[in-house]
């Protein structure tokens, strides 16, 4: 069952002299109820843009343009006892629930929106080390998210649960009555993930989980994710750059570069039967401890500016196998399976299905073999086109 | 870029690219700082007290020595009982004289002193400024780098007492010993002045010294005149700058206080002294004319530079 | 509660006994250099050398000035603050008269700059740069580039020469036409105090608020920040509970500097409004080379200083929990 649907969604950054930066640019995807989904790219791909926007965190300047933001959840005065949405408010034609349920988030206000955060998405920052206050106990931060949404809850009761979700996630309850600058790098990030459960969400949204910690806690730490996981019955949705942790705990994922998507698909699709330039040269640049000699190529070229972006595919700058279509116009995406059997480009109709954009997939194993080859990235073979 | 090195040779090319960044830093910095408007307001009030400093007779109606009915020297005659009566004279555009900010007690004009002043304040204000970013700079910069040693402990110790001298008795000791002049009253000033500067400069001394591009420099065998000359100051000149223009308008202030009090080069014109007199002759409330323009003057020099101060404050700051 | 071991606090008294010690030898050096001596105002042209010499001999003038030093130190040890010879009185009475009325203006002051400046700063710097930020930011420049006598005269000048509300000097009221009650002396003081302090407020919240609002604008971006964000926490509550509580850690550090910028402040106020304060005899005890008074009274300053240096310290363990003083050391 869909939790969470993302149609069309742009985002921009205002900039002062009158033009924008399109962090976002009709991206599409969907996270089922307890799956983990990964969001991949390179970093400045709109990526945390994309899963900031989804609860309203954007910075100042940034702003929803179009699309919506379908969530299987509604705000606490829209719900019946059961947590759905009640008749009257689907009805009501000014108020942004469909027939099935589901509230836009990106269609409710400021005010409205933060009785959903965190009681329905709970975000792990970016750099969750710091995302602890310095001044407060840590039990007392997480005490604080259950008296903002449960406030019929007494405080003995919060911080009793408080000390509990700090036990779940590997830490000794009474650590809670410590400050963050006691806890080390992992259990800061521990924390932060106790606090994220708190008010046991539908959708946690992991910005970078790993990224500045050691291998080791690393791997810990998706543990950690994994276990609350079947605990809690959460949806994950991970951002990473790392390719790697990605290939490991996503059920499903989408390949971003500038602000689209440029694959999506379940996990051993992408990584198997890989349909886009841009993955393949992603693939290329991420070591594999089972092949120890592999040489790393990187994509040469830098990411787009993304600033006011002309119409052609977003890849096409860097991507070795630009034709003339890629100049005109960012391709759609088109099923994988399909253009394999048939060898001709369909639009994908089915989000979940195996989908890519790039106009040449009917040529995949021509791209792939090349993609292979060193040659095919330097720098001069890509400008000499 | 290792690509752009190879394809220029000439001479002139190698200037024209080693200052071509710097410059268009500079265009960036200034295009910065007129974002704010206040820096461009202090900017501009600025740019005309100078004038006023630099070529007073342009601006000014009549010299500091004129003297209402009567006019420029040479005096030669004395004025009637009645004339000295209607001194302080309120604002007058030519009957029975000339003066659009009226006169003082003594029948001179109020807006010619207050151009004839600005040079007075000025000179103060810069040279102070300037002074006292001297002493606290350098002593801020040493006690940064030898954090944690007894160089550092001194200077701070130093820093401790200072700060235990009430700010404006000292400056009037100070003043009392060397005798009421201009250059003493600016020594003066620098001298109580210095201990912001040295403590901000000394704290992110200690913050870039823990940087990776000093540490690689010292791991190069580079030695500590050349680290902290080299590498730390010009890191830390924008911020000394802010503190230039700070130190300016305390100093504006606290001459014109010292005026106040009775301790002022009674020789040169300025503003504390126009203040100085309206309270000694017992005119405050009875001659907005004279009471006002000084104070405003006053002002308007300490916030434009406080305002030249914030916006360059914003400009340096990496951060934005 | 707060986390500063005995033995850090211990030296800390030690070394601000020390800086005490200095700023009294100091100023001890600087008042003799001046010109003219403190019983330059009690010879006559009309005396004698004998007479002279007696004044000389009263004032402890004819001893060397290393015993002088000496004797003066000591004396301070003992509390003992000799006589003043334009006063008449013994030093250490003036002191005790003068110092709360000082306080109780300097105090109030203080008080009320240190919850406005930081309130405005903190809305200043969450919302920095926004039109209302650059307004009431140049305005408060402004206010803080306006000498204290001036504003001082302004406000007499509306409130008490125009309006005729309140009044401008003394403490008391000179000739009262009611009986003093402990009620009527509050009122009273209250009544005279209210211009010195308008005046002194008007721009002493200032500095307070130009340390607020940068480091309220740096919090702006840090990781607690969004995630109270994140977590459904009003605006208001992540403004002032999570970023302004951040926020004003250095705002305490900076309250020394302030000190310093009202200490200055109060001696003009003083002067300007006949406020019989320390303020007041600082000034007048340096330019009649009142010694005994002078040293008096920048020692009491001195105190005031250092007093608040520690009390800083034990704010700075309160607000800021990653501080700990005297730990490792």
């Amino acid at each position: 069952m869909t939790l969470l649907e993302v149609n069309d969604l742009s985002i921009r950054y205002a900039i002062d002299d009158g033009s924008a930066v399109h962090a976002s640019d009709r991206v599409s995807f969907s996270v089922d109820r307890g799956e983990t989904y990964g969001l991949v790219g390179e970093s400045g791909c709109g990526k945390t843009t994309l899963a900031k926007s989804l609860v309203h965190l954007l910075d100042d300047n940034g702003y929803i343009e179009s699309g919506n933001v379908w969530f299987d959840g509604t705000l606490p005065q829209w719900a019946d006892e059961n947590g759905d949405a009640k008749q009257s408010v689907i009805d009501d034609p000014d108020k942004p629930v469909r027939e099935d349920g589901k509230t836009d988030l990106a269609a409710l206000t400021n005010k409205q929106i933060r009785d959903m955060r965190w009681r329905d998405i709970a975000i792990i920052p970016q750099s969750a080390m710091n995302a602890l206050n310095p001044v407060y106990k840590v039990g007392d931060q997480i005490v604080e998210a259950i008296l903002r949404h449960e406030p019929q809850t007494t405080k003995a009761e919060a911080h009793d649960r408080a000390r509990d979700l700090l036990e779940r996630v590997g830490i000794e309850p009474d650590r809670a009555d410590d400050y963050a600058h006691q806890f080390s790098g992992g259990m800061k990030q521990r924390a932060v993930i106790a606090m994220a459960m708190a008010c046991s969400p539908d959708l946690l949204i992991a910005d970078e989980p790993t990224t500045a910690l050691d291998v080791i806690i690393q791997d810990r730490i998706l543990e950690e994710l994994e276990k609350l996981q079947d605990e809690f019955g959460v949806s994950i949705l991970v951002i990473s750059h790392d390719i790697s942790v990605m290939a490991e705990i996503c059920d499903r994922m989408a390949v971003m570069y500038g602000g689209k998507v440029m694959e999506s698909g379940r996990t051993e699709d992408i990584f198997g039967e890989t349909a886009n330039p841009y993955t393949l040269g992603l693939k290329n640049s991420f070591p594999t401890i089972t092949s120890a000699d592999q040489d790393l190529v990187s994509i040469p070229g830098t990411p787009p500016t993304l600033r006011d972006p002309d119409p052609g595919c977003r890849f096409r700058e860097r991507c070795p196998f630009a034709i003339e279509e890629c100049h005109a116009e960012h391709p759609p995406m088109y099923d994988v399976a399909d253009a394999e059997s048939t060898g001709r480009l369909r639009e994908a109709t089915d989000q979940r299905a195996h989908g890519s954009a790039c106009y040449r997939i009917d040529e995949l194993e021509q791209l792939r073999t090349d993609a292979l080859n060193e040659d095919t990235w330097t720098e001069q073979r890509i400008e000499s086109r | 870029m290792a690509t752009q090195q190879g394809d220029s040779g000439t001479d002139g090319g190698s200037v024209r690219r080693r200052w071509e960044p710097r410059i268009e830093r500079l265009k960036r910095g200034w295009d910065r700082y007129t974002e704010h408007r206040i820096g461009v307001v202090g900017l501009v009030i600025l740019v005309v007290f100078t004038l006023w400093s630099i070529i007073p007779g342009v601006f000014a109606p009549h010299s500091t020595e004129w003297i209402a009915y009567i006019g420029e020297p040479p005096i030669e005659s004395r004025l009637t009982a009645e004339q000295v009566r209607s001194l302080p004279h309120p604002p007058a555009f030519g009957d029975p004289f000339f003066a659009p900010l009226g006169t003082n007690a003594n029948g001179n004009g109020i807006l010619s002193l207050l151009i004839y002043s600005a040079k007075n304040a000025m000179y103060i204000g810069l040279a102070a400024g300037l002074l006292s970013s001297l002493v606290g700079v350098p002593l801020g910069l040493i006690s940064g780098f030898y954090g944690d040693t007894w160089i550092d402990e001194a200077i701070q110790r130093f820093v401790d007492i200072m700060y235990g001298l009430p700010f404006l008795p000292f400056l009037i000791v100070l003043v009392a010993i060397r005798g009421i002049t201009t250059t003493n009253i600016i020594i003066g000033i620098a001298v109580t002045s210095w201990l912001n500067n040295c403590i901000t400069v000394r704290g992110e001394t200690l913050s870039l010294k823990e940087r990776s591009y000093v540490e690689s420099a010292k791991v190069a065998g580079a030695s500590d005149t050349r680290i902290i000359f080299r590498h730390i100051m010009p890191n830390v000149l924008p911020i000394s700058f802010v503190f230039l223009a700070q130190d300016a308008a305390g100093a504006v202030i606290a001459q014109a206080s010292l005026a106040y009090l009775g301790l002022a080069d009674f020789t040169a014109n300025s503003w504390g002294i126009m203040l100085e007199n309206i309270k000694s002759q017992g005119y405050i409330f009875d001659a907005w004319w004279w009471l006002l323009p000084p104070g405003l003057a006053l002002m308007l020099m300490a916030a434009s530079f406080y305002f030249i101060g914030f916006s360059m404050e914003d400009v340096t700051n990496p951060q934005r | 509660m707060t986390r500063i071991s005995g033995k850090y606090l211990a030296k800390r008294i030690v070394v601000s006994y020390l800086t005490l010690l200095v700023i009294m030898s100091l100023l001890f050096v600087l008042l003799r250099s001046m010109p003219g001596s403190f019983i330059t105002s009690m010879i006559s042209s009309g005396m004698t050398a004998e007479q002279i010499a007696r004044i000389r001999e009263t004032w402890g003038l004819n001893e060397p000035l290393w015993r002088q030093y000496l004797n003066f130190m000591i004396n301070y040890q003992t509390g003992n603050f000799g006589r003043s010879p334009t006063y008449n009185t013994q030093v250490w009475d003036l002191m005790i008269r003068r110092m709360p009325r000082t306080l109780v203006l300097f105090g109030s002051t203080f008080i009320i700059g240190f919850i406005v400046g930081p309130l405005v700063g903190m809305y200043l710097g969450w919302w920095r740069g926004s039109r209302k930020d650059k307004s009431i930011f140049s305005t408060s420049l402004l206010l803080y580039s306006m000498p204290s006598f001036w504003i001082s005269w302004l406000f007499i000048w509306v409130f008490n020469y125009e309006l005729d509300l309140l009044p401008s000097a003394y403490m008391f009221t000179q000739f009262p036409e009611f009986q003093w009650t402990a009620f009527t002396v509050m009122r009273d003081v209250l009544y005279h105090i209210a211009l010195p302090i308008m005046s002194l407020t008007f721009i002493g919240w200032v500095g307070s608020m130009l340390i607020m609002r940068p480091t309220m604008n740096q919090v702006t971006d840090e990781g607690y920040v969004f995630l109270a964000r994140a977590k459904g926490l009003s605006e208001r509550t992540v403004m002032v509970k999570h970023a302004a509580r951040n926020a004003l850690i250095p705002v305490a550090t900076g309250a020394v500097v302030s000190l310093a910028f009202l200490i200055d402040g109060s001696v003009i106020v003083e002067n300007v409004f006949n406020w019989p304060g320390m303020g007041q005899i600082i000034v007048s005890s340096v330019l009649n080379r009142d010694f005994p008074v002078a040293q008096a009274t920048f020692f009491m300053l001195a105190v005031l200083v250092v007093v608040m240096r520690l009390l800083t310290d034990v704010i700075y363990t309160y607000l800021d929990p990653r501080i700990k003083f005297g730990e490792g050391e």
